[in-house]
């Protein structure tokens, strides 16, 4: 315990009883980091669209001073993560896809529920810098020290947006540290703002490696993807592949944990496809149950098109449990060095037998050629909650030094 | 205490599953004024928690009569009868065809206005639930319920500053601070 360590911490992303998985990694850095601060603090700033699609959020001002009567009178404490406190404050956002209204509103809705008052912490860091950093940076005190991440996996499109561009140039002058998660967003953000490519730094996405098999399994017949039901993850390519694959094993079996509005196509097509029997959809599944459905599985599966990060990649190593992943960006970063020890890797690419015969490689290597202990314990070094809290304490300490 | 989840559209209905059946666990008396959905199958409500549906879901924009008899009542009608006999598939295929391509466009129109008379009778539903609800905690869980609220909760907040108001029914934080 550090007694110096006073943190807030805010987010537009952040479990909730609805969506128990949004924003699992933000409360993995507080789990990681909580037992290091005397306090803890987290603002959850989570969208609440209100009015008519396209109308301003001003457009009914008694709803706003409504809202604004509530927030005065509803801080309820809450409990979270290695004993953190956690504020939810329902941010109204207006029903548009206008990210400098987003930050705009972000920021509105933390001072709102502050009462004016700046944020009591030393040090903020920030989550989403467009949403997250903007409210922090308004709303810290003067000598604070603000830090802030970068996760999304749609900044390409809002940096298309001519304010919210303007916007993250002015984020990106004003943080006292700016981080991302893997390199296609250092590559984009550097790309975009070379001025400040110097400023950007690594930090990872904590994984839990408490959960792991005894032993890596020598046969891979059950593979598991955890990953959204949407298009950017590619599951009907997964089904096409899986089939060609299992028509020379049927024994082969498919777990895919997740959810999207795309789960009654994906069900169709898997019976189209004639392999409903063989494809299980779990549905959305909390965080905690992720390491244990990773060990019990004998491959993980992951074709994503575009990942900023592999948080999943590395949580299944975390298990035990080899992969067999696209060269998406984050993936290709959390694996570099150990590419064959953990698996396989292969191009991202719309035809089916890519997968296929990837799969067919990693077989015939496995267990023999790949190494999946010496690949878990390199991760460990570089993503454990014990590194990845040090890597924060280094951060929010470097400053305070000086 | 007496609870009370406002959730007008019902639009996170796991967490006001999760949350109403958390207050009850915890001994509080806890009712939800919520939307109908056959989605509740998936996610049911605690049966210690007393709902009062809203019925705004039951509502539709009315259908021109001439629609009514000339598009819906005697095409599927016809369909109906000639099914009865050997040409059962192509009815029920020409029917679902008719349906989708005729009928579901008819009704996507429609849509707005469905969606103007569903918004009026939400904000006469919830007020006249929470004016017959007697509660001292009010779960504000959705934007709606704010941005319906604005009808009645602003008196209801004059009229009682101890009413306790929160967006959410969650543990709270062991040795609560000042923010």
């Amino acid at each position: 315990m550090n007694a110096d360590r006073h943190v807030a911490v805010v987010t537009p992303w952040y479990p909730d009883p609805q969506v128990t998985y949004a924003g699992a990694f933000v409360r993995a850095q507080v789990e990681a980091v909580s037992g290091g601060c005397a306090e803890l603090d987290v603002y959850h700033l989570k969208s609440w669209p209100v009015g008519a699609a396209g109308a301003p959020l001003d457009a009914d001002p008694e709803v706003l001073d409504l809202h604004a009567r509530l927030l005065a009178r509803a801080d309820a404490p809450l409990a979270t993560a290695g004993g953190a406190v956690l504020h939810r404050v329902p941010t109204l956002t207006p029903r548009d896809t206008a990210w400098i209204t987003h930050s705009d509103a972000s920021s509105r809705w933390l001072r709102t529920f502050l009462g004016g008052r700046p944020l009591d912490a030393p040090i903020v860091h920030a989550h989403v810098p467009v949403t997250g950093g903007w409210a922090a940076l308004e709303n810290a005190r003067p000598d604070a020290r603000v830090y802030m991440t970068e996760h999304s996996s749609f900044l390409a499109e809002l940096l298309e947006q001519p304010a919210a561009r303007a916007r993250y140039e002015r984020i990106l002058e004003r943080a006292d540290g700016f981080f991302v998660v893997g390199e296609p967003l250092h590559d984009l953000i550097a790309a975009t703002f070379p001025r400040f490519a110097d400023k950007l730094e690594y930090i990872a996405n904590p994984i839990d490696f408490g959960t792991a098999r005894a032993e890596a399994p020598r046969a891979l017949r059950r593979w598991l993807s955890v990953a959204a039901l949407n298009e950017r993850k590619r599951i009907d390519y997964l089904l096409e592949a899986f089939r060609r694959c299992r028509e020379a094993d049927p024994g082969l079996r498919l777990t895919l944990a997740g959810d999207g509005k795309l789960r009654p196509v994906l069900e169709s097509l898997a019976e189209d496809l004639g392999v409903a029997d063989a494809v299980e959809f779990l549905g959305s599944v909390d965080p905690a149950e992720v390491p244990g459905l990773m060990a019990s599985h004998d491959l993980f599966v992951h074709t994503s098109r575009h990942e900023t990060f592999g948080v999943v990649v590395v949580e299944a190593l975390a298990a035990g449990t080899p992969v067999l992943v696209s060269r998406c960006g984050g993936s290709d970063q959390v694996l570099r060095g150990i590419e064959s020890e953990a698996g396989q890797l292969y191009d991202v690419d719309d035809d089916p037998d890519v997968l296929v015969a990837a799969y067919l490689e990693l077989r015939e290597r496995h267990p023999e050629k790949t190494d999946v202990d010496a690949a878990r314990e390199h991760l460990r070094a570089k993503y454990s909650y014990e590194t990845v809290a040090a890597r924060h304490f280094e951060v929010w300490d470097r400053e305070g030094r000086r | 205490m007496r609870i009370v989840f406002v959730a007008p559209k019902s639009a996170w209905r796991q967490a006001l599953a999760a949350e109403s059946r958390a207050a009850a666990d915890a001994g509080h008396a806890v009712s939800v004024i919520a939307e109908e959905s056959p989605e509740w199958d998936a996610t049911p409500i605690d049966p210690r928690v007393q709902v009062r549906w809203t019925g705004s879901s039951r509502i539709s924009a009315p259908e021109p009569k001439a629609t009514a008899l000339f598009l819906r009542k005697i095409p599927l009608g016809a369909l109906r009868v000639v099914g009865r006999g050997p040409l059962r598939g192509p009815a029920d295929g020409l029917s679902r065809w008719w349906r989708r391509t005729v009928l579901g466009p008819l009704k996507r129109r429609r849509w707005p206005e469905t969606k103007r008379l569903r918004e009026a009778h939400r904000r006469t539903a919830v007020a006249a639930a929470v004016a017959e609800a007697e509660f001292d905690w009010l779960v504000l869980h959705e934007p709606q319920a704010v941005e319906l609220g604005v009808d009645w909760l602003p008196r209801l907040l004059d009229e009682r500053p101890e009413l306790v108001t929160t967006f959410s029914f969650e543990p709270r934080a062991e040795a609560a601070r000042g923010r």
